[in-house]
C-alpha cells in the first residue's frame, strides 16, 4: 500500500501579523508543518505500525523553505518526500490538479490531507484533489480504520457525526480528534536527514483566481471592562444583553 | 438581461437555512449590480416549493442520495440549464466541500468563504478572511463561472419576495455518486440549533473548570439567551464538551448576534472562530486575558461567581434599548383595545373584537400582554382544554416598532410559565411558514417542527405546527393515526377507525366507514339522541374486520342501561348487548370482567395493541355522555389519548397524544353512578384473515 501525506507550511500561529506593501509581514514568525496536516501523517504512520506494508510519501507544493515542513514529516516517520517548489502563490484548485498528477504517477491508494489550511484559512484542497482525481472523499475525519478493499471513517458533518465507508483509493482530510500527532524525536530527526527528498520545480496550472489587495481586518469593540462588585457587573452585563434583544 | 446568479439551497425541515438565505442575500446584491436575476436550486419539492418564496425561478432537482457527489452534479447541471455564471453556496462545512468540485468540474473559479461579493466591469471579486481571520484579502476571479461559498453572517437573510417558478431540473446521477456510503453509528444533529445558525452562542473555556460546572453554568445561561452551547479547544480535549461544538481554527466558525465567552482567555486560534461576532461579552478571572482587548463587554471575575447573578439579573427585567421597561402580565378584560390594535400586524386570520373579549374572560385561556410606557405592545394568548395538560400557543403578536427589543422572547417564557403553572406538559403551535424571526423565536426557544399543514391560513400561506415539551423527557407514544368524530354519536367508531389503522388498514371513505362501524357497534338508543356504541358492540365491529380484539369491563352490568329510563329504550339495549355478547362468544372473544386499572391498559400498550378507553363526557366535556377515546401511551406522570372530538374553534391537532394526568384517570376513566369501566383492547388482524382473502377470487 502507498499513502500519500499532503504537507503544508505555515506561519506560527502566535507570529504577530501586519501588512506592508499589500503583503501579510510576519514578523519574526517561525515557519511550522501545519497542525492540520500532522494529523494525516500520524494516521499513515498508524497504519504502518498496525503491521501493515505501506510506503509513506509526504508531498508539498510552495517555495523552497518548504522543505523543512518535510523534513518535520520524515522526522515522524515518513519514508521519503517530494516538494514541487512554486513561488507564487496558487489557488487550491491549481494546487489540487498538480498534485492529482503526483498522486497518479506514484500510484499510491490512500492521500491525506489536512481538513483546513492554517494562513489561507481554505478547506478547499481536500474536496479538490477528489475531484482532480475522481476519487471518494472523507472530510473532517476524526477516525479512520482500514477494512476489505476499503476505508470505514468517522465524520463531523455541519450537525453531527456520520460514519462512512468507502472504497480505495480515496482522499482523507484529516482534524482534530483522529489522533495525537507524535513528536518527532532526536535519533528520527537525525535519520530524516538522510531519507531522500526529490525536488523538482511545480510547473502548476494557472490558478483562476488572484489576489490583489490585503488589509488589516479590524473590529471596533466598545471594551467595556468591569472589574469588582460582582453583582454589578453581572447587572451591567444582564443590561447589555437586554439591549440585545435577549 | 444578463445571465442568473445561482445560489444553492440548504434546507433543514424543508425550509431553506438561514446560512442559505444569507447566500441568497448575497446573490441579490449581486445581481441587482449586474442587472441579473437570481435562481435557486433546491432538492426536492417541498424544499424547492419553500425557495420559490425567495427567488422567481427554482430548479428543482431531486438527489438519490443525498451527498457532496450528488450535490456536485446536480449543481453542475443547474449551471448548464440555468447558464448562470455564478453559482453561490452557504459557507457550511457540507458546501465548501462541494463548491471546489463544481468549480474544478465547469473550469471555474472559487471564491472561498467570501464576507462581500461585488461585480464590475472587471468581473466579480470577493473579500475572505485569512491569517487566522486576522487579514482580509480581495480576491479577483479570472475564469467564470464563479463558484463563491458565502461566509456565514457576512450578509442578511433574505426576506422572502414573490412565489417563484419550480422548474424540475432532471440530472444524470452516476453509480459513482455513491461510493460513499453513510453507515448507521453516527451522532445524530439532533433537534438543536446547528451551532451556524444560533444568533446566541453561550462558549466555555477551560476556566469554567469541569464538564459539571458546564453543565451549572453554561447550559442555564444558553438556554435562558435561547442560544447553543459552544466550547474552546482545551474543552473539548478535556471531554466536557463533544467535538461538534468547538470554535476556532480547527473548528466551526461562528458570528451570532451575541457571543457570551465564559473562562476563555482568547488564544488567536479560538479568536478566529468567533471574532466576527456582533457583540461579545466576556467573563474571566485574568484581568490580562486576551479576550478583553475584543469583547464589547467584559467582567474580571469567576464565572462561578458571575453567571448565577447574571443569570438572577436576567431573570427579573425585560428592557428595550431606549430603557423603558417592558412588563409581562396576564391580560384583563380593559386591555381589550389594545389587544384588538395588535391584530392589524397579523397578515390575516385576524380575530374579531367578540372573539378576543370571549379569550380574555374565557375560564380555558390565559391571555399575557407586553406593556411599554402605558402601551400595549404585544400580546400572547394560550388556550387549555379541560381535562387535559397541553396547552396550545393560539396567538402571539409584538408590535413592529418594538420587534428585537425580545418582547416576543419574553412573552413566550412567560405563556410557557402560565402553562407549566397549570401542570402542563407541553406546548403546541402554528406559525406561518413564511415568518422567519416567529420561526426561529420559536427554535431559539427549544420548539421542534412537528409537522406542516398546506394552505392553514386565510390567505393561502402554509404553517409549521412545532410543539415544545416543557418538562421531563417526551414519552415513547404508539403512532395511531388520528381520526376526527364527524357526528356527536360517532367517538366509538372514529376511535375504532384510529385503532385499526394503526394496524395499516387502509382507509376507505371516512364518513362511510364511521357510519358503518356505527350501525354494527350501536346500542341504539342512549339517553338523548341516538345511541352510542358500547364496548361490546365496538368489539363486534373489529371481529367482523378481522381484528383481534378483548374487553376489559370493571362490572357484568348491561352498558349504559343505567342511563336510560323508558322501559322500551332497556328493551332495545338489552337485545342489542345479548347480540353483541353471543357473536363475541362464538367468535371466542375474551370478555374480561372484574376490577381493573391503568396497569391492564399499559400491558396491552406493552403488547403492541391499542387499547380504546371509556371516559366520562362529563368531566370532559361537562355534558352527562359516555365518550370513546384512544389510549397511545403512558409515563410516570400522564396516560396519553387521541380524542376524537374536536370541539369548535380547536382543531385535529389539538386531539393528538393529550396527556390526561394520572391522578385524573381514575376520576375520568369512568361512567355513570356505578362508576363503569370498560376498555377495549385492539390487536392486529387475525392472519386467517389474509388467507380468506386471498380466497375472495377477482372480478
Amino acid at each position: 500500500m502507498k499513502i500519500l501525506t499532503v504537507i503544508r507550511q505555515v506561519p506560527d500561529a502566535e507570529a504577530r501579523v501586519r501588512i506592508e506593501d499589500g503583503e501579510v509581514a510576519l514578523s519574526g514568525a517561525a515557519w511550522v508543518l501545519d497542525g492540520m496536516d500532522e494529523y494525516g501523517v500520524e494516521q499513515a504512520l498508524r497504519i504502518r505500525d498496525d503491521g501493515l506494508d505501506a510506503e509513506i510519501v509526504a508531498v508539498a507544493l510552495g517555495p523552497e523553505r518548504t522543505e523543512e515542513a518535510l523534513r518535520t514529516a520524515l522526522a515522524m516517520g515518513a519514508d521519503r518526500a517530494r516538494l514541487l517548489v512554486a513561488d507564487e502563490a496558487l489557488d487550491p484548485l491549481a494546487v489540487a490538479m498538480r498534485l492529482a498528477d503526483v498522486v497518479r504517477e506514484e500510484e499510491a491508494d490512500l492521500v491525506f490531507v489536512g481538513g483546513k489550511q492554517a494562513d489561507w484559512d481554505s478547506a478547499a484542497l481536500g474536496p479538490a484533489l477528489a475531484e482532480a482525481l475522481g476519487w471518494p472523499l472523507s472530510d473532517w475525519t476524526t477516525a479512520l480504520t482500514l477494512e476489505d478493499g476499503g476505508i470505514r471513517t468517522e465524520h463531523d458533518a455541519d450537525a453531527g457525526s456520520e460514519t462512512l465507508t468507502l472504497p480505495l483509493p480515496a482522499v482523507v482530510s484529516t482534524q482534530q480528534g483522529l489522533n495525537e500527532p507524535r513528536y518527532p524525536t532526536l535519533p528520527n530527526i537525525m535519520k530524516a536527514k538522510r531519507k531522500e527528498t526529490r525536488s523538482e520545480p511545480a510547473d502548476a496550472p494557472a490558478s483562476r483566481s488572484r489576489t490583489v489587495g490585503r488589509t488589516l481586518e479590524q473590529r471596533d469593540r466598545l471594551g467595556r471592562v468591569l472589574e469588582g462588585d460582582p453583582a454589578e457587573a453581572a447587572g451591567e452585563v444582564a443590561r447589555f444583553l437586554l439591549e440585545a434583544g435577549r | 438581461m444578463s445571465a442568473p446568479v445561482l445560489v444553492w439551497i440548504e434546507s433543514s425541515a424543508d425550509a431553506p437555512t438561514r446560512a442559505s438565505l444569507q447566500a441568497v442575500g448575497a446573490a441579490r446584491a449581486l445581481a441587482e449590480r449586474a442587472g441579473a436575476q437570481v435562481e435557486a436550486v433546491a432538492a426536492g419539492a417541498e424544499a424547492a416549493q419553500a425557495a420559490a418564496a425567495y427567488v422567481p425561478v427554482v430548479h428543482q432537482v431531486d438527489l438519490p442520495q443525498d451527498n457532496q457527489e450528488t450535490r456536485t452534479r446536480a449543481l453542475v447541471a443547474a449551471l448548464e440549464a440555468s447558464g448562470a455564471r455564478a453559482l453561490l453556496l452557504a459557507g457550511t462545512r457540507t458546501s465548501q466541500a462541494v463548491a471546489p468540485r463544481v468549480a474544478l468540474r465547469v473550469g471555474g473559479a472559487l471564491l472561498e468563504d467570501v464576507t462581500a461579493l461585488e461585480a464590475d466591469a472587471d468581473g466579480v471579486r470577493g473579500w475572505r478572511l485569512t491569517q487566522l481571520q486576522r487579514v482580509s484579502e480581495e480576491i479577483v476571479a479570472e475564469a467564470t463561472p464563479i463558484v463563491a461559498t458565502v461566509k456565514i453572517g457576512s450578509y442578511e437573510p433574505a426576506e422572502p419576495n414573490g412565489n417563484g417558478e419550480v422548474r424540475p431540473l432532471e440530472v444524470a446521477f452516476e453509480p459513482e455518486d455513491a461510493r460513499v456510503a453513510v453507515q448507521a453509528g453516527g451522532r445524530p444533529a439532533g433537534a438543536k440549533l446547528a451551532l451556524e445558525e444560533a444568533e446566541v452562542v453561550v462558549a466555555a473555556g477551560r476556566g469554567v473548570g469541569s464538564a459539571d460546572a458546564v453543565a451549572e453554568l453554561v447550559e442555564p445561561l444558553a438556554a435562558r439567551l435561547g442560544g447553543a452551547i459552544g466550547a474552546t479547544r482545551a474543552v473539548v480535549d478535556a471531554g466536557w464538551r463533544p467535538y461538534e461544538e468547538q470554535i476556532g481554527q480547527t473548528g466551526k466558525t461562528v458570528a451570532p448576534e451575541v457571543y457570551v465567552a465564559l473562562g476563555i482567555s482568547g488564544a488567536v486560534q479560538h479568536l478566529s472562530g468567533m471574532s466576527r461576532s456582533r457583540r461579545i461579552v466576556a467573563i474571566n478571572r485574568d484581568a490580562d486575558a486576551p479576550i478583553f482587548k475584543h469583547c464589547d463587554v467584559g467582567v474580571v471575575g469567576d464565572v462561578h461567581e458571575i453567571v448565577p447573578a447574571l443569570l438572577a439579573a436576567l431573570g427579573t427585567a425585560t428592557t428595550d434599548p431606549a430603557g423603558a421597561a417592558v412588563q409581562v402580565r396576564r391580560a384583563e378584560l380593559a386591555d381589550l383595545d389594545g389587544v384588538a390594535a395588535l391584530e392589524a400586524h397579523f397578515p390575516s386570520d385576524r380575530l374579531s373584537r367578540r372573539q378576543l373579549r370571549h379569550l380574555l374572560t374565557r375560564a380555558h385561556a390565559q391571555a399575557w400582554v407586553a406593556e411599554e410606557g402605558g402601551r400595549i405592545v404585544g400580546d400572547a394568548i394560550v388556550l387549555f382544554r379541560r381535562g387535559f395538560d397541553a396547552a396550545r400557543l393560539y396567538s402571539l403578536v409584538v408590535a413592529p416598532e418594538t420587534r428585537g427589543h425580545g418582547v416576543g422572547a419574553a412573552l413566550l417564557r412567560a405563556a410557557e410559565r402560565g402553562a407549566s403553572e397549570r401542570g402542563c406538559v407541553s406546548v403546541r403551535l402554528e406559525v406561518r411558514e413564511d415568518n422567519d424571526a416567529a420561526r426561529r423565536l420559536y427554535l431559539r426557544h427549544g420548539y421542534d417542527v412537528v409537522g406542516r399543514v398546506d394552505v392553514y391560513y386565510r390567505d393561502g400561506a402554509d404553517a409549521l405546527r412545532m410543539s415544545k415539551r416543557l418538562r421531563g423527557d417526551a414519552p415513547r407514544l404508539a403512532g395511531v393515526p388520528f381520526v376526527a368524530q364527524t357526528l356527536p354519536f360517532t367517538c366509538g367508531p372514529a376511535c375504532l377507525m384510529m385503532a385499526m389503522r394503526a394496524f395499516g388498514d387502509a382507509p376507505w371513505s371516512d364518513r362511510a366507514e364511521e357510519l358503518a362501524l356505527w350501525r354494527d357497534a350501536t346500542t341504539v338508543y342512549l339517553a338523548a339522541g341516538h345511541g352510542g356504541c358500547s364496548p361490546h358492540g365496538l368489539a363486534v365491529a373489529a371481529l367482523r374486520r378481522g381484528h383481534r380484539v378483548e374487553v376489559l369491563a370493571r362490572d357484568p352490568a348491561v352498558p349504559f342501561l343505567d342511563s336510560v329510563r323508558d322501559p322500551v329504550k332497556k328493551a332495545v339495549i338489552e337485545l342489542a348487548h345479548d347480540e353483541f355478547s353471543a357473536e363475541l362468544k362464538r367468535a371466542g372473544v375474551p370478555v374480561r370482567v372484574g376490577p381493573f386499572g391503568l396497569p391492564a391498559i399499559e400491558e396491552a400498550l406493552a403488547a403492541g395493541a391499542v387499547p380504546i378507553l371509556l371516559v366520562s363526557g362529563y368531566r370532559l366535556y361537562a355534558e352527562k355522555v359516555p365518550h370513546w377515546v384512544v389510549v397511545t401511551g403512558t409515563d410516570d406522570e400522564h396516560v396519553y389519548v387521541h380524542d376524537p372530538f374536536v370541539p369548535e374553534g380547536a382543531e385535529r391537532a389539538d386531539g393528538v397524544h393529550l396527556p390526561l394526568a394520572r391522578s385524573a384517570f381514575e376520576r375520568v376513566a369512568t361512567f355513570g353512578k356505578a362508576r363503569h369501566r370498560y376498555v377495549v383492547v385492539i390487536g392486529p388482524p387475525r392472519e386467517t384473515r389474509h388467507r380468506d382473502d386471498a380466497q375472495v377470487p377477482a372480478r
